[in-house]
């Protein structure tokens, strides 16, 4: 019995002393402003980016039958990659890299291989004005 | 406050004369769908737990797309509780977390949370006290990666103890019936960080029931109200509900719910559950737990 309780007990006590450390305070996030690559009003996950991933990304063989890291069907589908940053990676910092950028350059035939400007100006502000829903 | 406080150590210096012959089972199990009940591990005994709550059943996110939310997993809980004492129980339970504002600000995910329960008072049979009274209290860490690039986000983990939430509640419930089970649940949660003109601290209500229908099968139901300004429905916030079968097959208990919270944690599914039973935004859920004696 006490090869369960030692380590059992170990964790709680990591626990307390964590609770101990951290303390408790009341810190409140400062007001999201609209992002400085913002140009309008900033845009929500639906319609706008909803609109964008399912014409570019979420498509059976890509990000919605699991093909692809992320199914992207829904706002929390698409979060952990944008909460990762793998997201901002793939589509804006690799966009011109012909694998690595998202849409890729192997899109199927119908399906965009490139995001236009517009398209692009609206992820980075979205992504920069803390991607709301 | 001091009311409160006088009131708690009475109630804890009346529990030794109240607990000659007591009430021993208001509830089943230790918890209701989403919140806790009355009910602690006696001593020595360990309490293995497994909680899954599936995507939406129906609206925007769910139907046949998901298969009505099974191919999705909101939140999943594994962990532990013992007994350290018949009153008192402790526990260790690791979360995804699932919990989201109205505007998709996330709250903390990749939780450790460790769990302390203590029976203040049992109800008396036939005599004593009407009610039980259980004191329930639970700290959040958040194991996430920081995201540093955005100061807007809540895993933007500034300060260490931002990655933390705390949670503390009584529970006082009453067996009205050999079927029939009735709690409330008033708690308080605090936030260390919240997004702009979000609340830390957050009073609630919890109310549960349990009806027991057969020797194997009992119904369960639980709601919890935030009392806040800020946590309206035309804000995007509602009352957490839940709706349950409890399975007891001996030695297992397992448990079928249906729940609009995301979260399974009070530190989560109190002050994030933004998703609407009308709107077909409930999600299956399930229970298994198991009890072995060290």
């Amino acid at each position: 019995m006490k090869d369960i309780l030692i380590p059992f007990i170990s964790i709680l006590t990591v626990a307390g002393a964590l609770l101990a450390y951290s303390g408790c305070t009341s810190d409140q996030l400062p007001e999201p402003m609209a992002a400085s690559t913002c140009t309008d009003t900033i845009p929500a996950y639906d319609p706008q980016v909803r609109q964008i991933i399912e014409e570019s990304c979420a498509y059976s063989g890509c990000h919605l039958d699991g093909t692809a890291l992320g199914v992207y069907d829904s706002y929390q589908g698409v979060l952990p990659n944008i909460e990762s940053g793998a997201f901002r990676t793939r589509v804006l910092e690799l966009k011109d890299d012909p694998n690595q950028g998202m849409p890729p350059d192997y899109a199927p035939e119908g399906r965009p291989k490139d995001l236009t400007q517009e398209q692009l100006d609206l992820l980075e502000c979205w992504l920069d004005s803390g991607y709301p829903e | 406050m001091k009311n409160i406080s006088i009131l708690i150590m009475l109630l804890v210096w009346m529990a030794p004369a109240a607990a000659q012959d007591v009430v021993t089972q208001t509830f089943k199990d230790s918890r209701l769908v989403n919140i806790q009940s009355v009910e602690t591990l006696g001593k020595r005994r360990l309490d293995v737990r497994i909680g899954h709550r599936f995507g939406d059943l129906l609206g925007d996110n769910g139907g046949w797309s998901t298969f009505y939310g099974l191919e999705q997993a909101s939140d999943v809980m594994i962990g532990a509780a013992y007994g350290a004492t018949d009153k008192l129980t402790v526990g260790f339970f690791r979360t995804k977390g699932a919990g989201s504002l109205p505007n998709g600000q996330a709250g903390l995910r990749q939780v450790l949370n460790g769990t302390v329960k203590y029976a203040l008072l049992r109800q008396g049979a036939g005599g004593g006290s009407p009610v039980s009274l259980t004191f329930w209290g639970v700290a959040t860490l958040s194991t996430a990666e920081r995201i540093p690039d955005n100061p807007d986000i809540i895993r933007n983990f500034s300060t260490f103890s931002h990655r933390m939430a705390y949670h503390g509640q009584l529970m006082i419930a009453s067996r009205l019936s050999d079927r029939i089970a009735l709690q409330i649940t008033p708690g308080y949660t605090h936030r260390n960080v919240v997004p702009f003109e979000d609340e830390n601290g957050l009073f609630s209500l919890g109310v549960g029931t349990r009806l027991q229908i057969s020797r194997v099968f009992g119904v369960i139901t639980d709601v919890t109200l935030p009392f806040s300004d800020y946590r309206t429905t035309d804000n995007g916030f509602y009352p957490a509900l839940g709706l349950g079968l409890e399975i007891d097959s001996g030695g297992h208990l397992f448990q079928l719910n249906f729940t609009n919270a995301t979260g399974i944690m009070e530190t989560d599914f109190i002050p994030y559950t933004t998703s609407n039973w009308l709107d077909g935004e409930f999600r299956f859920g399930f229970t298994i737990s198991r009890l072995f004696n060290l």
